[in-house]
């Protein structure tokens, strides 16, 4: 297992230098000067000059890219204009609120999937069936930020049971925490669960014609028995291979969701620094996101090769 | 979602000769999924194709006396906080969600078949451009996307530009993997064997017969470029204002969600009708072309 996790922690040193490469060149892509993009219009030379100097963008490309690595080695994400102190930090600061989130849709779209898949295969070809995988199309075909929004105006407008925004720190009870998290985590976890419904069916389903699903039965045992304890099991494997792409697609989400729902979070922190032209902050997300995304999906696999040690050997 | 549908669609089989592809499209006929998807996404299209007979207003026609005004007769779905008719700004939204979502479609299926091919049969190159392709692929698409829109300026062609970005590495995988199965058939050895050209090889026999999964991917590129230029849209990143849009008329009506929550009802509601469509047409694609994928039994 060990050389496995090897393997899979050398095979991400190219993906993470594109990752990084990408984040780097992103300044490049502005349309003229990036100093004068982020000064304004109104702003004079002086302060031009001053932002070009802070961002290193007076020096040669090669320079400024060997400055860039070398802050990278040691966790320094450069330093945000806007807020005047270092990209890595403001978004410490609002990771626990996007992890919070990030966690809780995964958590929430993950049980109710599982359920609606299983009950959807058990069930194949009748009216729950076509419900359940209804609802799990309605999840992947319905905008997550509209979703929110109709959310805030039936549950917390119009019936008053929620808050239309804003974050309540675990460290403040858990039923607050969960209370301003709820909806958004719903929210965002909502095309996720469509996505899983429906693995999570299909897999049910070939499953439940396996051999040793038969012999189950044919040995008389209980329906409900042969459900969970034989299929559920099998089912779940392909699941968790898709866990580490859906951290990827909710992390993403999350900026979105974090703005309808205004919480303080690492996506609103990345929206503000695309209103106000801070790129630093904006580069820092990126890439922070992205490596976050290439460990996840690393500890998946690796996951997944212990549960299936087929995999290891491939 | 494409990405994992992604996963799933290297495996399609090929299309073939004239006849397999009219008992194709015979088959797509009786697949209630896919007819149902057909017409859902052939009624967006249309409402888009007619949308100055079908819009009762000019989209960015004000009534500042009518602001935030409840639907009525002459506003059939309200105003929003210019005085601006939600309906007509609706109908010509569809014009621009689908626009995007089709350029996005072919810029990804040219660039994702270009690099796919090029992976998937110049084996010194693979290594290199699935690597690049990965390290694309680490990035949440939708954030990506909103990063690159946001860095070029917001305007039509840059949300087309930075969604192409976002989701042609994942086109290019599932192309790669196609023409990595086909490169390996027979009658393409034979074709090799035969003399046949390096690029008549490439277009005329394997890509050819590699376009099954790429269509399907295609058609759930659409349905994620509709939500992502929504997004996009959403956040200030899309087609400048007035330019009406499905997400930034979800946008105007977010501050007014209280005293006026028809703005933002219908818009979100069309584009979950569009995704619908086209996620049920992918799904008949992909049952058609492959019944081992098929979620419906």
């Amino acid at each position: 297992m060990a050389r496995y996790l090897l393997y899979r922690l050398l095979t991400a040193i190219p993906i993470l230098l594109v990752v990084s490469l990408v984040s780097f060149l992103l300044i490049f892509l502005v349309p003229g000067d990036p100093a004068a993009e982020i000064a304004g219009p109104g702003a004079t030379a002086e302060e031009v000059a001053r932002i070009r100097q802070s961002l290193g963008l007076d020096q040669h490309i090669g320079a400024q890219m060997l400055a860039y690595y070398g802050r990278l080695l040691h966790g320094d994400l450069g330093q945000s204009i806007l807020l005047n102190r270092s990209v890595m930090t403001a978004i410490l600061d609002r990771a626990s609120v996007t992890l919070s989130l990030t966690g809780l849709a995964l958590a929430v779209s993950l049980s109710l999937a599982v359920v609606l898949g299983v009950v959807a295969a058990v069930k194949q070809n009748t009216w729950v069936d076509q419900s359940a995988m209804t609802v799990a199309l309605l999840g992947l075909s319905l905008p997550d930020f509209w979703a929110g929004l109709v959310m805030i105006y039936l549950f917390a407008v119009l019936l008053g049971w929620f808050p239309t925004g804003g974050y309540v720190a675990l460290s403040k009870g858990v039923l607050p925490w969960l209370t301003s998290l709820i909806m958004p985590a719903v929210a965002l976890g909502m095309a996720q669960l469509g996505l899983l419904a429906r693995i999570t069916r299909a897999t049910m389903l070939e499953v439940l014609r396996q051999d040793y699903v038969r012999t189950a039965r044919a040995k008389g045992v209980p329906e409900h028995r042969v459900i969970d304890k034989h299929a559920l099991t099998n089912t779940l494997i392909p699941v968790v291979t898709v866990m580490g792409l859906i951290v990827g697609i909710l992390l993403g989400g999350a900026v979105v969701v974090e703005q309808v729902f205004s919480l303080p979070g690492v996506g609103r922190l990345i929206i503000g620094a695309i209103q106000r032209r801070d790129y630093p902050v904006i580069q820092g997300g990126l890439l922070l996101t992205a490596t976050i995304s290439v460990f996840v999906n690393i500890a998946v696999d690796v996951l997944y090769a212990w549960i299936d040690p087929r995999v290891r050997y491939e | 979602m494409s990405e994992a549908v992604s996963a799933n669609v290297h495996n399609l089989p090929q299309l073939g000769a004239p006849a397999r592809r009219s008992s194709t499209w015979r088959r797509l006929r009786r697949h209630r999924l896919f007819t149902t998807g057909l017409v859902l996404f052939g009624l967006v299209v249309l409402m888009a194709l007619a949308a100055g007979l079908l819009a009762p207003h000019s989209p960015n026609q004000n009534n500042f006396r009518y602001r935030l005004g409840a639907p009525t007769k002459v506003y059939l779905l309200g105003t929003d906080g210019f005085g601006r008719d939600v309906l007509s700004r609706v109908i010509y939204g569809a014009r621009v969600s689908l626009r995007i979502g089709l350029m996005v479609v072919l810029l990804n299926g040219i660039l994702g078949t270009l690099i796919g091919a090029t992976a998937g049969y110049v084996r010194r190159l693979d290594n290199v451009i699935m690597r690049v392709m990965d390290g694309l692929m680490a990035f949440p698409a939708i954030l990506m996307a909103i990063a690159l829109a946001a860095t070029l300026g917001a305007s039509e062609i840059n949300v087309v530009l930075a969604l192409t970005a976002a989701y042609a590495p994942r086109t290019a995988r599932i192309v790669r993997a196609s023409v990595l199965v086909v490169r390996e058939m027979e009658y393409v050895q034979a074709a090799i064997a035969a003399g046949a050209g390096y690029l008549r090889v490439l277009f005329r026999h394997i890509l050819l017969n590699s376009m099954a999964p790429l269509i399907v991917q295609l058609t759930f590129i659409f349905a994620v470029s509709i939500l992502a230029e929504a997004v996009l849209s959403f956040i200030g990143v899309g087609p400048p204002p007035p330019t009406p849009t499905w997400g930034n008329i979800i946008a105007d009506g977010r501050n007014y969600i209280r005293e006026a929550p028809w703005i933002s009802l219908l818009p979100g509601i069309t584009i979950g009708v569009t995704v619908l469509g086209l996620n049920l047409l992918g799904d008949g694609l992909r049952d058609v072309l492959d019944p081992r994928m098929r979620v419906e039994p």
